[in-house]
């Protein structure tokens, strides 16, 4: 399902853009900040679907719905706006749904699953405009190594000519198909260098990309337009990004299956930090989740296994301790819990100069003090 | 033809209403009530296709009865009613229309043309 957005604020846009790439099932085509531009565009390509904001003062969303609607009466047209006052007009012009700004995402999946439903319900022939047929699905791996995974060994064995286009590309990706100004590009990237040479770095790293983006064939595009850049991912996938829609849909296995080490791990790469952190904190937390499900469904020493890994993953996480001693506790094996416990208190304290935190400490007290 | 039912506190608007729907020619109107329980009861034996309904009733509210309807199987929502305040709620609802009171035949026509439409989807 293809989509025109329509709002006079960039911001807006490209929030909408993004919430919208998130749930999948709508491709973003284009995106206006004038209705006339909107309406341009409109006159020469029929979307699936088109989002429009109301402004203040001029009521240029509906002044250009009422257009829309003259060009292409049935096409669904769907308000996200910060003022309520419109919704009875809305209803006059038969909009399909109208949202509220500040966008709540449940009711956004709302909106979602009835623009789906429709357009399902009126042509079910032509209503799924299929993708632009890529011959490759190739993966790219972030987690541990940066590496393009592919099935055609032509792509998979596409070198980086310099080490600088592949931080290059990782860091546009990275972006997640954002706009990057060109001076935090050559910053980030190039940090070190006087301007003019950089330049002359970047330009020859976008070149080797857009080269590898050509024979690789997945309708990637780098963009650049105003003294910014942008990677459009066409058909790539990142293991990164199947790894947090994995968590979101609380699909732990899948989660667990595609963290095979930290976010670029093996590349120093100062603009990762953050992020690398967040799918850290993200990994431990459905790490914990799955073996508290294996402790509940019977299975104490599968989620013990896990436990005990992921304590060494991160040994002065507390909680994660917390819950191996309550699980020696379960399985009864108390000389187990507290051989645990003394090693843990004198990592700390040979290695961090301190003691377990007061909760851990009561807990220990709790579990190995009753018989 | 849309099997279609009232609900509206004053029953004198519901009879006037009727008249209305029927003769846009797309509707036949198979009941009404004033009240939310009774409506409740009707609807579930009459199984109509599209309710009109006012969101302020005496007893429970329009918005919450179409909850309830809906437990049973969807159909088309219609509000119809002097405040112009809770169209939001409406849409998040997915009613069909909102009209508000009074209604002119012109934007009565459009709303049966469009529930004739969707009930041909």
């Amino acid at each position: 399902m293809r989509a025109i957005l329509m709002d006079d604020e960039r911001p807006a846009l490209q929030h909408l853009e993004r919430m919208l790439k998130e749930d999948g099932r709508i491709q973003v085509e284009a995106m206006f900040t004038s209705p006339e531009a909107a309406l341009a565009h409109l006159r020469q390509n029929k979307p699936d679907i088109v989002f429009l904001d109301i402004g203040m003062p001029g009521m240029s969303g509906l002044a250009a719905a009422e257009y829309v609607q003259a060009m292409y009466p049935d096409l669904p047209i769907v308000f996200i706006t910060a003022y309520s006052e419109y919704a009875v007009e809305a209803f006059e012009l038969q909009a399909m749904d109208y949202l509220l700004k500040p966008i709540v995402p449940a009711r956004f999946r709302k909106m979602l699953d009835r623009v789906a439903a429709s357009l399902a319900r009126k042509a079910p022939m032509e209503r799924l405009q299929p993708p632009a047929p890529h011959p490759n699905q190739p993966t790219v791996h972030c987690f541990k190594q940066f590496e393009i995974v592919d099935s055609a060994p032509s792509v998979s064995n596409l070198k980086w000519r310099t080490l600088k286009s592949k931080e290059l590309f990782a860091f546009l990706l990275h972006q997640r198909e954002e706009w990057v100004a060109r001076d935090l590009l050559l910053e980030t990237i190039w940090p070190h260098y006087d301007l003019e040479r950089a330049i002359k770095h970047l330009h020859t790293s976008v070149y080797q990309i857009r080269k590898l983006l050509k024979e690789w064939q997945i309708g990637a595009v780098l963009e650049y337009n105003l003294e910014s850049y942008r990677l459009l991912r066409g058909g790539i996938r990142t293991d990164a990004e199947l790894f947090e829609t994995a968590v979101r849909n609380d699909d732990a296995d899948r989660g667990l299956r595609l963290y095979r080490g930290e976010y670029l791990a093996e590349h120093d790469f100062p603009w990762a930090v953050l992020r690398r952190e967040e799918l850290h904190r993200q990994y431990v937390r459905i790490m914990l989740q799955t073996a508290e499900r294996q402790a509940a469904a019977g299975n104490p020493q599968a989620a013990l296994q896990r436990l005990l890994a992921l304590h060494e993953a991160e040994p002065y996480e507390e909680v994660i301790c917390g819950r191996i001693l309550k699980l020696y506790k379960d399985s009864n094996d108390i000389g187990a819990l507290k051989r645990f416990y003394h090693t843990f208190a004198i990592r700390l304290q040979t290695e961090l100069n301190t003691v377990p935190q007061a909760d851990l400490a009561t807990l220990y007290e709790e579990l190995a003090g009753k018989p | 033809m849309i099997r279609a039912f009232l609900i509206d506190r004053d029953e004198r608007f519901v009879r006037q209403f009727a008249e209305q729907l029927e003769q846009t020619g797309e509707i036949v109107v198979v009941g009404h009530s004033t009240r939310g329980e009774q409506a409740l009861q009707q609807i579930q034996r009459l199984k109509p296709d599209a309710l009109f309904l006012d969101i302020h009733l005496p007893g429970m509210s329009g918005m919450e009865l179409v909850q309830r309807v809906r437990e049973n199987g969807d159909l088309f929502v219609v509000y119809v009613t002097g405040d112009k305040h809770l169209a939001i709620e409406a849409f998040s609802q997915k009613a069909t229309d909102y009209l508000l009171k009074p209604v002119d035949e012109d934007r009565l026509h459009r709303a049966a043309d469009r529930l004739r439409r969707l009930n041909n989807q």
